[in-house]
């Protein structure tokens, strides 16, 4: 038998939740109880408010980074998004794996973030510090023998800091260095060894996020962390500004 | 469990991770990491509702982020709504239309976050006590209590709006 005033029960009997016994039961006890029939009234009335109550839809930015083919993400220039997704469910997918050999993005993601954590020790940012990108691009490119693309993004508010020389996963790469606020992006460019002509999308232990991607001659990995939204708009202007070649 | 698979559940993943997160940003943060995660975690999926499964892992990256927070938890609050509704509000129907709306979202928004998930997945979602059971990861008499109080808290803010009204 139903005790007085459960009113989790009403709840559970409003919400379809109960077994036709318990409903049978419910309902003859709600023909003698006042406070039961007024909490059955109470959950129907916040039911009905609660459908004037905003339903958030996925925003279509969202979903078309989650577009499972590259055609649909094309119309929508979305295609680095289809291709970020795609290469990073796969490299998700292989670390799964601890038995098989890390992959060529996992190893170069850590080199990565090493270079990266490596360049906030005090002074060891930059080698030259401007925001000039002509004198970046200049002294970078007297050191590597390839010539590394230094856009300037200040306009979106990423301020050129500079740049350095490094040594990534066994390559001399060229720095370049921008900041945000408080944050720090690094981005390493050396000559393509591996080509894969993706970008790789993903987030790394401590919030570190990484974009990767090949044009053909250099390797860019992009590492920071910065919070997504500004990471993504960051990346997408690099890759847009590199590859006008501005 | 493929991106596609994921697909037809990211508004229910979207609209969780909005109530509980209370701003876009963080929302569209959670879902992304969640979908990433559950693909990479697919050989874990036992079979079931993909829904309920991915509505499970946006829950558990809310409260990663809740944690990282520490504190915040509880008064998550909803920067997108405006709790205050002008006591001279236009009387037209439209108006009060959207005065209630704002009312009700206030309400929920303010509601502890532990009351909130479990309406938001109860009615919104439809979901059965034993799927909110599962996304939750509490006994179904707990989840039966937190409907229960959530839906009185709610009563009380709005039929105390209504009054001031």
């Amino acid at each position: 038998m139903m005790t007085e005033h459960d009113l989790s029960r009403i709840d559970a009997y409003a919400d379809g939740a109960l077994d036709a016994d318990g409903a049978a039961d419910v309902e003859r006890h709600l023909e003698t109880c006042p406070t039961c029939a007024e909490r059955l009234q109470a959950v129907r009335d916040v039911s009905a408010a609660l459908r004037s109550a905003p339903y958030f839809p996925a925003p279509d930015r969202l979903r078309q980074r989650m577009a499972p083919t590259a055609a649909a993400a094309l119309r929508r220039g979305w295609l680095p998004w289809a291709i970020a997704m795609a290469a990073s469910l796969v490299a998700a997918v292989s670390w799964l794996q601890p038995r098989e050999a890390p992959s060529h993005e996992v190893v170069t993601a850590d080199a990565v973030l090493s270079s990266h954590l490596r360049s906030l020790v005090p002074d060891r940012l930059v080698d030259v510090a401007s925001s000039d990108r002509n004198a970046v691009a200049s002294w970078l490119a007297s050191r590597v023998d390839f010539s590394p693309a230094v856009p300037d993004l200040s306009g979106a508010g990423y301020a050129l800091a500079g740049g350095r020389l490094d040594y990534v996963n066994g390559h001399t790469a060229a720095a370049v260095v921008y900041r945000r606020d408080d944050h720090v992006i690094n981005v390493l460019i050396w000559p393509t060894t591996n080509p894969s002509h993706g970008i790789l999308g993903r987030e790394g232990a401590g919030g570190y996020r990484f974009r990767y991607w090949d044009d053909g001659g250099k390797d860019y990995w992009i590492v920071s962390d910065l919070a997504a939204a500004e990471f993504d708009a960051f990346t997408s202007r690099l890759h847009a500004a590199v590859q006008r070649g501005s | 469990v493929t991106s596609e698979s994921l697909l037809p559940h990211l508004d229910a993943a979207y609209n969780l991770a909005r109530w509980l997160m209370g701003n876009d940003a963080d929302a569209e943060d959670v879902v992304q990491e969640a979908c990433v995660n559950a693909i990479a975690a697919a050989r874990t999926f036992r079979g079931g509702d993909v829904r309920a499964w991915l509505l499970t892992i946006v829950r558990n990256g809310c409260y990663s982020v809740f944690r990282r927070r520490r504190g915040r938890e509880m008064t998550t609050v909803d920067e997108d709504v405006n709790p205050l509704v002008s006591p001279d509000a236009s009387p037209e129907s439209l108006a009060l239309g959207r005065e209630r709306a704002e009312r009700v979202h206030a309400a929920l928004a303010n509601l502890p976050v532990e009351f909130r998930e479990a309406l938001v997945l109860r009615e919104f979602e439809g979901l059965s006590y034993k799927e909110i059971a599962d996304v939750m990861g509490v006994p179904i008499g707990t989840v039966m209590s937190r409907l229960s109080r959530g839906r009185t808290h709610l009563h009380t803010a709005l039929t105390a709006g209504l009054r001031e009204g």
